[in-house]
């Protein structure tokens, strides 16, 4: 019997703020994601999985890192409680660092208006009580040139999540646009 | 029931080959021995934007990777218009990481004599923007060593189809569409 590796998922509902849109159902397509500017994808997190695979494609604009929290009953995770390591290869350089204590983690790059950059961000567990985990895989068009900035995050808080909301580093408008698919994976 | 499957097979509605042998399989990849050039054509199209090539039992004498081309409409985008960011992990080192810009093809993985795989996430090859393609792979080239490759193609073309080139090669490639 053929088992699907995974299910595409619609959110229940997506909400905007701060000059943020977004369209589409199982696509959800993104413009204006900034530092104030957000969007939620409501009820896409659920006990039928305990993973979940993020595609995110045609990345692109001037909000900077794609930031995300997690959510439940309408209210944002946003205390100090994520951790990120990041991993950074560009041209013949290879750094890491880690941040600790903070209110957000990144999941994927822009760096100037049609670039395209795109991530494959594996979520584990986010609405099991428990710590979540994220691993974001990248392939970072940066100014036009190739670049990988991979992103490995925990969030400490034994709580069960249903939505995300993603917004950008950046305040200049018109922010970071793009494209994301989710999908429960199979267990 | 609406099917919400992850994954929909690109099974290609054509390919063709220089080399030994190469043919589409009964779950809709495409098997290969021996051939120095394999074009799958129609696996791109306007129903998804992202896309998963899986490629497995991949083998080589040849130096080298496991390249690739986009196409349409049965030619290949073989301009200098690709960059290559390379992460590797050989050993105790990472060090040796390149970036190659305006080459003429991306890469996927590094050849072995030993079968290897790969992953490789296509970011909007049908879209009339530039194309984002990261792969993760396993070679066992030195044993065991990771070449993980970030790759980018700056054409404003849709392509539909694509070539894999690099020497010598044998193996097996899936191309999976992701539903949206």
């Amino acid at each position: 019997m053929a088992i699907p590796m995974g299910q595409l998922i619609t959110p229940s509902s997506v909400t905007t703020s701060g000059g943020a849109s977004a369209s589409g159902t199982g696509k959800t397509t993104f413009t204006g994601l900034t530092t104030t500017g957000s969007i939620s994808l409501e009820g896409i997190f659920s006990a039928t999985f305990d993973n979940y695979l993020l595609v995110i494609g045609s990345l692109e604009g001037t909000g900077g890192s794609l930031l995300c929290r997690l959510r439940v009953g309408g209210s944002d995770a946003s205390g100090g409680d994520y951790a990120r390591q990041q991993i950074d290869a560009e041209a013949t350089t290879v750094s890491g660092s880690r941040s600790t204590g903070q209110t957000s983690t990144r999941i994927g790059n822009a760096s100037a208006a049609s670039t395209y950059s795109g991530n494959h961000v594996y979520v584990y567990g986010p609405n099991l009580a428990q710590p979540t985990a994220f691993r974001s895989v990248s392939s970072y068009m940066d100014n036009g040139l190739s670049r990988i900035l991979d992103y490995a995050s925990t969030h400490s808080l034994s709580t069960s999540y249903t939505a995300l909301t993603l917004f950008g580093s950046g305040a200049t408008s018109p922010g970071t646009a793009g494209t994301i698919q989710v999908f429960g994976l199979s267990q | 029931m609406a099917n919400t499957g992850m994954l929909v097979s690109m099974k290609p509605t054509s390919i063709s080959h220089s080399g030994t042998s190469a043919s589409v399989n009964n779950n809709g990849g495409v098997d290969f021995s021996a051939v120095t050039s394999l074009s799958l054509n129609g696996v791109f199209t306007g129903d998804y934007d992202n896309y998963l090539i899986v490629g497995d039992s991949i083998a080589s004498s040849d130096a080298g990777g496991f390249q690739c081309r986009f196409r349409a409409s049965g030619t290949d985008a073989s301009g200098s218009d690709y960059t290559i960011q390379l992460l590797q992990a050989r050993g105790s080192s990472t060090s040796g990481s390149i970036r190659s810009t305006s080459v003429t093809n991306a890469n996927l993985a590094l050849y072995s004599i030993l079968p290897f795989g790969f992953h490789g996430h296509f970011y909007g090859p049908a879209l009339a923007q530039p194309t984002a393609i990261r792969a993760v792979s396993v070679s066992g080239w030195e044993s065991a060593v990771i070449y993980e490759y970030a790759n980018t193609h700056s054409l404003s073309t849709a392509y539909d189809g694509i070539t894999f080139i690099g020497g010598t090669f044998t193996g097996t490639v899936h191309v999976f569409g992701y539903r949206e």
